[in-house]
């Protein structure tokens, strides 16, 4: 279906895809997995003849015969879309923000059926329902960011095989979403795959995702093939040493239980947040203590940010109560806020929005000293501590890489030596070496400062790794919290569990009314008898003391 | 969106009533006699000032007077010019339509100039179209008003005598087209130009930050024709901020376009603002000031109640 032959990609005299070749037939999935900087999102490009001007090609595309590098760029309009479709990374921006979802995908029908408006906006509403989306005469009439993430990267691949396209490319497709939904998402493509035969180029830097829904693996490392075969002879018995170092990093050990914590350093009671018409938080109580790391996770929706957001704006919650180092929030002079502000620090899922372009690393990381009242003098200091070379304080951010970037956005941290670190998704726009590097770098600083971290990711092999305590955050509450050995070898919660697996879970059921609100997704409720069941519907249950889930019917406890 | 509607228009009706009091207390605060002075000016004999003071009422205490102010403005009643002995109220209703007419018939043209200067200077940065339009931007933005009025006046009446443009005072379309037409091309042209020069740099610069998203990219991939891509995806996206820096503009230039009604000697409010403050008709100024801090306020709020239909992301509460 696609024959790349040789093909060379450089941006100016910088090389970003060296005599690459590959091909897919139809009805296969080809996994192109690299690291970020690999080449594999500007192959995609040139495929789609996507490239910006500044990019030049040499070697051949063939898109079913047809020569896709020397084709006009009116044919290639004609093509894109229909005969070859992609599915961008990060939805969150690859909808037009001002129209609705529907409109948008009855757009991509239009482009190239002569239909009417409506029989276009029909098959819209029917391509939506066709990946999963609930009610989806009502989503197609809901606008972008109307939508979760999950929701929203269904909606791009409705719109992508809109026109049944003999192509498809998946850019990074579960990158930005969290475990459940990104085991829906992988399901899909499966059906569109089954549905219309397409050839399916899968580009990702996840191997579970390859092990999951590829058929053949291909390899790539700066811009070159580091190794080809069928899944199974890739990820198994992996011949080069780079393909076992992606492997290596994939798979994450065990660690041994730190020492015990000494003291409550976060108390978190009923805390409750409402907006109009959802219970972003709805009564959350936990405690973080001295020297330990919590781990929360919870799909995407299920309130993290929230949570994060009201301890950290430091004001007096709806309900519940926010107790910071021996402070009720709700109660604290000017004097103290400044204090509890120094002592609780926040580092940002994506340092490329929380540094400030304009302003150089050194005043970056020297503005919390300053706003404070210290001298700006430690600054070269905490970026060695941070592993970055003194003399960075000269630069901006754009001039540096990721990684960079958020050791400088640790740094900004640190800086006041605060005692509580709030890390929302610290790795997770991070290239796998990248995003080890910078565990390890959380783990020195906490282990050399007594810090303690609330640390938030989707990612489980992650919080297994770093947390001593786990919480399990689902629709505005704690699902289970406990030990992480316990969490993640005897999960409590049936949710957990789903979680653990990363089975799918459909992500959009309403949230009932009264009692569980995992009901409608709990694989043990649809399993008991009525009588225990009634409990489900008409008791809200608790976190019970020994188990540390909120379940009526956990293991630990008789049905 | 109503209660956000309610919100902003007891707001914008509490910063009129500050405008108001500040107006009051700047010309009427202190002593009776300094004030007649002050109104009446420094060599004015000294029966004028007595009269002032008591046509006035200077005499009565100041809180006393601010009510009287304050109710006077609640009924429309602006006071009496001292010069004309024409209520106030009338004389802007006079000067009302020259301006209306000259901002709105301008604000259509430099939209078109300034948008459509900036999609095509967008689409193909850095090309040769784009550099020429950058080159008469700069033309535009540095040309004082006042130079570009007379060079058109002069072109109008000695070197094209026959195009039938000429400056002079307002005439009501209902009256006289032809005149109508005749006085207002050239002050249209006139601010539509300076103004469109800012708007092509606006748009430009908003419209290369669209172009550069995501979801253009998406557009293009799924097979949707550039024209689409750049109108529909672009261009709707990039024109929230122009719509916002063009209700304000329209909303300041309404309250008088003060250089452009002069040159073309365009009976507006600008107009009646700088005859007022040369002559120290003080009624009149205070009238203009609070009208121009209306429109401002007025602006404000139908530019926010703009940007939420323009970005469904934008909730108004």
């Amino acid at each position: 279906m696609i024959d790349v032959t040789d093909l060379s990609i450089s941006f100016g005299t910088t090389p970003a895809v060296r005599n690459l070749s590959f091909s897919v037939a139809r009805g296969e999935v080809l996994g192109l997995i690299g690291e970020s900087g690999s080449g594999k999102s500007a192959t995609a490009l040139a495929v789609m003849g996507l490239l910006p001007r500044t990019a030049s090609t040499t070697g051949s595309i063939r898109l079913d015969g047809e020569e896709l590098t020397t084709a006009s760029e009116k044919r290639l309009t004609a093509l894109r879309g229909r005969a070859m479709a992609i599915v961008f990374q990060d939805p969150l921006q690859a909808f037009t923000p001002v129209h609705r979802v529907g409109a948008q995908i009855a757009e991509a029908i239009r482009a190239h059926q002569r239909v009417p408006r409506k029989v276009a906006a029909r098959r819209a509403v029917e391509l939506l329902d066709l990946v999963g989306i609930r009610d989806p005469h009502q989503r197609a009439r809901s606008y972008p960011h109307e939508f979760s993430g999950g929701m929203r990267q269904r909606a791009l691949i409705a719109m992508a095989i809109a026109n049944g396209p003999d192509l498809l490319i998946a850019d990074e497709p579960t990158t930005a979403l969290d475990v459940t939904v990104r085991a829906h998402v992988l399901d899909v493509l499966k059906t569109v795959r089954r549905e219309t035969g397409a050839a399916l180029l899968l580009i990702t830097h996840d191997l579970s995702v390859v092990a999951r829904a590829a058929d053949r693996v291909h390899v790539l490392r700066h811009g070159q093939t580091v190794e080809t075969g069928t899944v199974d002879e890739v990820l198994r018995a992996p011949r080069e040493a780079y393909t076992k170092t992606l492997i290596a990093a994939a798979e994450a050990g065990d660690r041994p239980a730190a020492a015990r914590p000494v003291r409550t350093v976060l108390e978190v009671r009923d805390l409750v947040r409402h907006h109009p018409g959802v219970k972003a938080v709805d009564g959350v109580s936990f405690d973080l203590r001295s020297g330990e790391t919590l781990g929360l996770v919870g799909e995407s929706g299920s309130g993290k940010t929230t949570l994060l957001m009201e301890i950290m704006a430091l004001a007096r919650p709806q309900r519940g109560r926010v107790t910071v180092l021996g402070r009720d929030t709700a109660h604290l002079s000017r004097r103290d806020r400044r204090r509890v502000r120094r002592d609780l620090q926040i580092v940002f899922q994506d340092p490329s929005a929380s540094l400030d372009p304009r302003m150089t690393v050194g005043a970056i990381v020297a503005e919390p000293l300053t706003t404070h009242g210290r001298s700006p003098d430690r600054v070269p200091e905490l970026l060695e501590q941070v592993g970055l070379p003194a003399a960075y304080a000269a630069r901006h951010p754009v001039h540096l890489s990721g990684g960079q970037r958020q050791r400088v956005a640790i740094a900004r941290a640190i800086a006041l030596d605060p005692e509580v670190l709030v890390l929302d998704e610290p790795v997770s726009s991070l290239d796998p070496t990248v995003r080890a590097e910078i565990v390890a770098l959380l783990e020195d600083l906490r282990a050399e400062r007594g810090l303690s971290y609330l640390f938030v990711a989707h990612d489980l092999p992650l919080i297994r790794r770093v947390a001593d305590r786990v919480a399990v955050m689902y629709r505005g509450r704690i699902a289970e919290i406990g030990p992480a050995h316990q969490v993640f070898t005897a999960p409590g919660h049936p949710y957990t569990r789903a979680l653990l697996r990363a089975s799918a879970l459909r992500d959009d059921d309403p949230t009932p009314a009264t009692g569980c609100r995992f009901r409608p997704r709990c694989p043990l409720y649809a399993e008991l008898p009525a009588a225990p069941r009634s409990r489900c519907v008409t008791e809200e249950p608790e976190i019970s003391g020994e188990s540390g889930a909120a379940c009526h019917h956990h293991p630990g406890e008789a049905p | 969106m109503w209660r956000f509607l309610i919100r902003r228009i007891v707001f914008g009706i509490v910063v009129l009533w500050l405008v108001a009091t500040t107006v009051f207390l700047l010309f009427f605060a202190g002593p009776a006699d300094s004030v007649a002075r002050r109104l009446a000016g420094p060599r004015a004999p000294i029966e004028v000032v007595e009269q002032i003071k008591d046509t006035l009422g200077l005499d009565r205490p100041l809180f006393t007077q601010y009510a009287g102010f304050l109710g006077g403005l609640l009924r429309g009643d602006l006071g009496t010019s001292f010069i004309s002995q024409t209520p106030v109220s009338t004389l802007i209703l006079q000067s009302l339509p020259g301006t209306l007419w000259l901002v709105f018939g301008a604000a259509v043209l430099w939209m078109i100039m300034g948008v459509g200067g900036g999609v095509i200077s967008a689409t193909k940065p850095r090309s040769l179209r784009d550099r020429t339009l950058t080159v008469l931007v700069l033309a535009g933005i540095s040309l004082p008003t006042f130079v570009l009025g007379i060079l058109m006046i002069y072109l109008a009446l000695s070197v094209f005598p026959g195009s039938g443009l000429q400056p002079g005072p307002y005439i009501s379309p209902f009256i006289d087209v032809g005149a109508f037409l005749s006085t207002m091309v050239m002050p249209w042209v006139c601010l539509a130009v300076v103004q469109a020069a800012v708007y092509v740099r606006l748009t430009r610069g908003s419209m290369l930050d669209t172009l550069g998203e995501d979801f253009i990219r998406t557009a293009r991939a799924k097979g949707v024709p550039e024209r689409s891509v750049t109108y529909r995806h672009g261009l709707r996206a990039a024109l929230t901020p122009v719509i916002t820096q063009f209700g304000v503009d329209v909303g300041t230039l309404l309250g008088g376009v003060v250089v452009t009604e002069s040159v073309f000697g365009l009976q507006g409010i600008g107009q009646l603002m700088i005859r007022s403050v040369r002559d120290g008709d003080l009624p009149v100024i205070i009238g203009a000031a609070i009208l121009a801090a209306a429109f401002i306020v007025l602006a404000n709020i139908l530019v926010d109640v703009a940007y939420s239909f323009l970005d469904p992301r934008v909730r108004l509460a």
